[in-house]
């Protein structure tokens, strides 16, 4: 075919690019004409991650150098990884090559106690992964960079809380901003968790929150309803409704049966008014009205 | 709750898939363009002047596995150059780190040391692999956490520890690495949704579902009882589209590949009958290239080796006529894995 024979030239560029370096990496020659090599040979294919490892190996060595000057630049790589990402915003080893040089950067920053430097540094990271989220804001590798970075950045979750509703009003059909949104929710205070982790999903959220859920909930069956996304977070909400029974006795658990009975009565009103059904599990069963 | 039912996932999902609406039987095996397949993955694996074939050339050793598990599926492996393979994949091997790299001067990584395990044991020759070395190489990529780094650069994903785990199941050295842990981690990764992304906090995606349950049912015990399976198997028939495929996250377009993602993990669950398996196979079949040979992602796009093998994988796993039944969770036919004494039955 005549796009094969048009591709020729390239298919061979490549492969001797590929040789070349597979040749200094076997060799470790970690100079800048090998460095240069790799960078060409991750530009064309940035998934050749040997060719990412080379390239952290030569940092690290070079951090042994006596002379400053022959350590390759951390910024050389948030150059490369940006060139990458822009081609291939879905590359997992242009991702974790970012992070690994922001990681060093921080550190870098830290030993320095350079608390300017890492602000900036970290400043920037978000900037860069709001414009590929506005790309595509279902890029999973973008949101998951996100949260190291906010980690990191020490953003308070309210601040999280409050991008993900910008995202979700700007397109309701983001079943990416819901999920990130689901993590930083504010939890029961007496719920016990790990601050690195993200909340067991099984968790309740308290009644006001839950409360305000339910109402952004509601835009986006209005204005999207054939979307799943706000459907199926809707369910989530409804298990959360169904979870509060189980935590009281007595007294509250009457008032708490009652509250539910609202709830759902209130959102059967909603999806009757969209002419729709909604599953509610075996739970609604069990209840003794 | 888990089921007690002994009987392995793969046997009793071909029976209810076969049953299901008519299901599978009623298309004719004729429909799937066998021979054609089977040249095209002869083809591809031979064609270096192909671009494709050099932008994915450091990752030739999982190609191998797709391209060889697909011909056994199609029940044609002895066309393959065993001996060729096998030789060229002790080159892919670093016996300083014990691992295997996607091609010959790459560098070591689970990912392809899964793929060589997996090709070994496909032509029964596991006695060609160290399995203490390979075995020693991924519990070292282990961390505190219970989490698998994919090699020592640090990067964790949740199918890493699929890799690890399924490697040294079938190298039988399951004492190499904290199956506790890689279980507990894995459970992290456990979404308000039911299911389970890359790492804790990531969204969840069919590729790391599959990977997150597989693990948990390698990892055996207490494992596969934390799995949401009314929620998860909900969210995965809910993947099936109105043109009968499979997407991998909600408001996706559907992609053959999907066909083996969510329906390996809904085998596992024992919910294959919660989607349409004739509609999912008319999907598939679709995307078949009529002059070619070989399956692409969706009706009418550029045919490859990697969705040639999810589309055969996925069409075994719904009991299609004429294919060697897959085992869902090692992903090696199931008489395969049943010789290695790793299903009971």
């Amino acid at each position: 075919q005549a796009r094969r024979a048009a591709m020729l030239p390239k298919v061979k560029l490549i492969r001797a690019l590929q040789s070349d370096f597979l040749r200094r990496r076997a060799e470790r020659s970690y100079d800048a004409e090998s460095m240069a090599v790799s960078a060409r040979l991750l530009e064309i294919n940035p998934e050749v991650f040997t060719a990412w490892n080379f390239r952290r190996e030569a940092i690290v060595a070079g951090v042994d150098a006596v002379d400053a000057r022959a350590r390759p630049p951390l910024a050389d790589e948030l150059t490369l990884t940006e060139k990458t990402l822009k081609k291939n915003p879905k590359s997992y080893p242009s991702w974790y090559h970012r992070k690994w040089t922001i990681s060093r950067m921080v550190d870098e920053a830290d030993a320095r106690a350079d608390v300017a430097a890492r602000d900036a540094t970290l400043a920037r990271e978000l900037v860069l992964v709001e414009r590929l989220l506005d790309a595509d804001d279902r890029n999973f590798h973008c949101w998951g960079y996100r949260r190291f970075v906010a980690a990191l950045a020490k953003v308070p979750d309210a601040d999280e809380l409050e991008f993900t509703t910008k995202k979700i009003e700007a397109n309701f059909s983001n079943y990416s901003a819901w999920h990130h949104r689901s993590a930083y929710l504010p939890r029961r205070e007496d719920e016990t968790e790990n601050e690195n982790d993200a909340p067991p999903p099984s968790s309740s959220l308290p009644p006001d929150v839950l409360r305000a859920e339910y109402e952004l909930v509601q835009n986006a069956f209005f204005t999207e309803p054939e979307d799943q996304s706000g459907w199926m977070y809707h369910r989530w909400l409804l298990r959360n409704t169904m979870s509060t029974s189980t935590s009281s006795a007595g007294d509250d658990a009457k008032s708490d049966a009652t509250a539910i009975r609202e709830t759902l009565a209130r959102e059967a009103a909603l999806c009757r008014e969209l002419r729709c059904v909604i599953y509610t599990g075996s739970h609604t069963t069990a209840f003794a009205w | 709750m888990p089921d007690e039912d002994p009987t392995p996932a793969s046997a009793s999902a071909s029976a209810s898939a076969s049953t299901s609406r008519g299901g599978v039987a009623s298309i004719p095996p004729s429909r799937l363009l066998s021979s054609l397949h089977a040249d095209f993955i002869q083809r591809a694996s031979s064609d270096d002047d192909a671009i494709e074939s050099a932008l994915t050339d450091h990752l030739r050793v999982s190609g191998a596995y797709w391209g060889l598990t697909a011909m056994a599926l199609l029940g044609r492996l002895d066309e393959m150059d065993r001996d060729g393979v096998l030789a060229w994949l002790a080159r892919c091997y670093d016996a300083k780190k014990g691992g295997y790299g996607g091609n010959e001067g790459h560098d070591a990584h689970l990912l392809y040391t899964l793929s060589a395990v997996q090709i070994y044991a496909l032509f029964d020759r596991m006695d060609l692999v160290d399995a203490d070395a390979v075995a020693a190489f991924a519990g070292s990529l282990q961390r505190d956490d219970g989490s698998f780094a994919g090699d020592e650069w640090g990067e964790i994903d949740t199918r890493f520890s699929y890799c690890a785990l399924c490697l040294c199941k079938l190298c039988g050295r399951m004492d190499a690495i904290d199956v506790d842990a890689a279980a507990a981690f894995v459970d992290r990764c456990k979404n308000w949704d039911g299911g389970y992304g890359a790492e804790p906090g990531g969204e969840s995606h069919a590729g790391q579902i599959f990977v997150c349950v597989a693990a948990l049912e390698i990892a055996g015990g207490d494992a596969p009882g934390t799995i949401d399976r009314e929620a998860l198997g909900w969210w995965l028939c809910e993947r099936q589209v109105k043109a009968g495929g499979l997407n991998g996250r909600p408001e996706k377009l559907p992609d053959v590949c999907y066909g083996w993602w969510v329906l390996s993990a809904l085998s596992i669950l024992n919910k294959l009958e919660w989607i349409d398996a004739d509609a999912l196979a008319r999907f598939i079949l679709d995307a078949q290239d009529g002059e070619k040979g070989g399956i692409a992602d969706r009706p009418s796009d550029e045919p490859d080796v990697f969705h040639t093998f999810f589309g055969v994988a996925g069409l075994s796993l719904l009991g299609f006529e004429g294919l060697r039944r897959i085992d869902p969770t090692y992903a090696l036919p199931a008489d395969v894995v049943q010789r290695m004494g790793l299903r009971e039955t």
